[in-house]
């Protein structure tokens, strides 16, 4: 049996008195391509939350690698990406310093620095930022001064320079054109052997959804409601009493 | 006929009640036994003093104010950053480090910034004598405080999922801290740090006063001898100075210079941190300090310090801060009504 990437036990997370996930169990294993869905509320943020380490379970475990969260060291803990549904990028920085920032779990204090007075090299970030389809006349801008959708795509740049082995994103296609949505998806639920950019996008990927036209691409789906699982199958096992059931 | 509502804004010029009993006190101490005085005072301003000696003095002068306040300034502002982050939440967030040692280092703060900076050069200048050095620590003190209070609340500003975003990259913990603290440290010094030169131009002038140099001496020695032309010449000697170095300083944009020049800036700003730290360090350690002569009359009146003297002293302080502090905050907002 091949072990997974990441897993979580019986994992229940209280917000003040509500409980926004109770008992979910999960195993992610590498290559795989899940769709999270739910209605809003239902928990997917606070699953992803949970998965990347952010917000600690009040009962359960979660492992990456097969190990604790807790007992997991940077580099380990790197290895996870993740593209907010907020974005969370620094309103004060330019478009490619945020994307820079995405190299801070592999480069040195001085890079960080250097990135901060504008000195650093940025071509990595370029790199990112055009597969990401930011135009060069976006990337010296500041976060302020760009409009939604261009942030939207800073973000997925920043999480994707990470080079991560896995990323989870929480409605990662808000604020993008439908075919910025179908080019960004492709990005993301790219495999390892059909990715002829030069950069490398992870195996591994979570992506929280409210559109049922972009299902396509994922191999295995996820239905929560109320903070629990409700099913988890493959794609093509996919019927529409499931979907009735969270919506 | 609208009926008074009490609500956040009307609140906010409540304070000018306090203007009731400063307004009876000058009324009930009214004279005019110093008209002429006043009189020739007022005049001066049109007519100050011109020749060549006074123009020296005055360039004399204002040099060394110049060189007390920026050095005082630049000192304090460094240290400020670095205590504003020591003394914000997300350092001990980021650092992992017990939040006791937050809240000890703000209770130090606190203390340093109660102590205003002319009662901190007055003590150092009896233990120290007076000199240039003296000046601009006395300075340093309760501006390194009071610089590191203000950046700390800007850094506390940071929205906690940004900190979340970055701190989940999982970059090195001094590289997430400067990420983070960056943009609200420029942005404070932009706004509030660049003011403080003006603060310390004039705090170097009050200092002044007190013997340590500066515009401030030459203002005193004018005031005491009544030469108000010579006064004036140097109080407008100064206001030409805090003008132009508030123009030159909002010239001064970090976003818009060259990356050669950041980089040197940044190198000479490490070079100047680590001046001062040495030099303070010089400081605490020479052994040229005058003996602290005032030490025993100090512990000899210590006995008293809870008698009723003491206690109406204290409250007499409390009430004249009320009243300050309700004149500071009520008028504000009444002038920018005004021109608006």
């Amino acid at each position: 049996m091949i072990n997974p990437l990441l897993e979580l036990k019986e994992v229940s997370y209280k917000n003040k008195n509500n409980f926004t996930l109770n008992k979910v169990s999960l195993r992610i294993k590498s290559g795989e391509k899940i769709a999270l869905l739910g209605k809003s509320g239902a928990g997917k943020t606070t699953l992803i939350s949970i998965l990347n380490g952010t917000l600690k379970p009040n009962k359960g475990k979660v492992k990456l690698f097969n190990t604790e969260f807790d007992k997991l060291n940077l580099y380990q803990k790197s290895k996870i990406s993740t593209i907010w549904q907020d974005l969370r990028l620094i309103e004060d920085l330019s478009a490619e310093q945020n994307v820079n920032c995405g190299l801070l779990g592999k480069q040195s204090f001085l890079f960080a620095f250097k990135n901060l007075l504008n000195i650093s090299s940025f071509n990595k970030a370029h790199q990112y930022m055009q597969v990401c389809n930011i135009k060069k006349s976006i990337f010296s801008k500041n976060i302020r001064k760009i409009s939604g959708g261009q942030k939207q795509r800073v973000a997925i740049a920043r999480s994707l320079i990470q080079e991560s082995d896995i990323l989870l994103a929480d409605e990662p296609f808000n604020n993008l054109d439908p075919k910025l949505t179908s080019n960004i998806k492709n990005l993301l639920l790219i495999t390892k052997n059909k990715n002829k950019n030069k950069i490398k996008v992870p195996n591994t990927t979570l992506i929280s959804l409210h559109r049922l036209d972009l299902l396509d691409g994922f191999n295995r789906i996820i239905g929560m409601k109320n903070g629990e699982i409700l099913f988890d199958l493959e794609k093509t096992k996919l019927k529409k009493y499931h979907l009735n059931k969270i919506y | 006929m609208n009926k008074l509502k009490l609500n956040s804004s009307s609140i906010t010029f409540l304070p000018i009640l306090v203007c009731i009993p400063i307004a009876y006190e000058l009324f009930i101490n009214f004279h005019i036994g110093g008209i002429e005085l006043f009189k020739e005072f007022i005049i001066s301003a049109l007519n100050p003093k011109i020749n060549n000696e006074i123009i020296f003095t005055l360039v004399k002068r204002l040099n060394e104010t110049l060189f007390i306040a920026f050095f005082s300034w630049l000192i304090s502002i460094i240290f400020g950053v670095i205590f504003g982050i020591l003394s914000s939440e997300i350092f001990y967030k980021i650092l992992n480090l017990p939040i006791f040692l937050k809240r000890f280092l703000n209770l130090f703060l606190t203390f340093i910034r109660s102590i205003h900076e002319i009662i901190w050069g007055l003590i150092l200048m009896q233990i120290y004598g007076i000199n240039f050095s003296i000046g601009i620590i006395a300075i340093c003190i309760p501006y390194v405080a009071i610089n590191a209070k203000v950046f700390s609340e800007q850094i506390e500003n940071i929205n906690l999922k940004t900190i979340e975003s970055i701190k989940q990259i999982n970059g090195i913990k001094s590289s997430t801290l400067i990420t983070l603290v960056w943009a609200p440290v420029i942005e404070t010094f932009k706004n509030f740090g660049l003011y403080r030169l003006e603060c310390a131009i004039r705090s170097t002038a009050v200092l002044g006063l007190f013997g340590f140099g500066g515009i401030g001496t030459s203002i005193f020695l004018s005031f005491q001898t009544l030469n108000f032309r010579e006064l004036w010449t140097y109080l407008w000697g100064l206001a030409f100075l805090i003008i132009i170095s508030k123009e030159l300083l909002i010239k001064f944009n970090l976003s818009n210079t060259s990356k050669k020049f950041l980089t040197y800036f940044v190198i000479s700003l490490f070079c100047i941190s680590l001046f001062s730290l040495s030099f303070f360090v010089f400081f605490i350690f020479n052994k040229n300090a005058i003996p602290f002569n005032s030490i025993n009359n100090l512990l000899i009146s210590n006995f008293n310090f809870f008698s009723y003297d003491f206690l109406k002293l204290l409250l007499e302080t409390i009430v004249l801060c009320l009243l300050s502090t309700g004149i500071t905050i009520s008028f504000p907002p009444i002038f920018y009504i005004d021109f608006k």
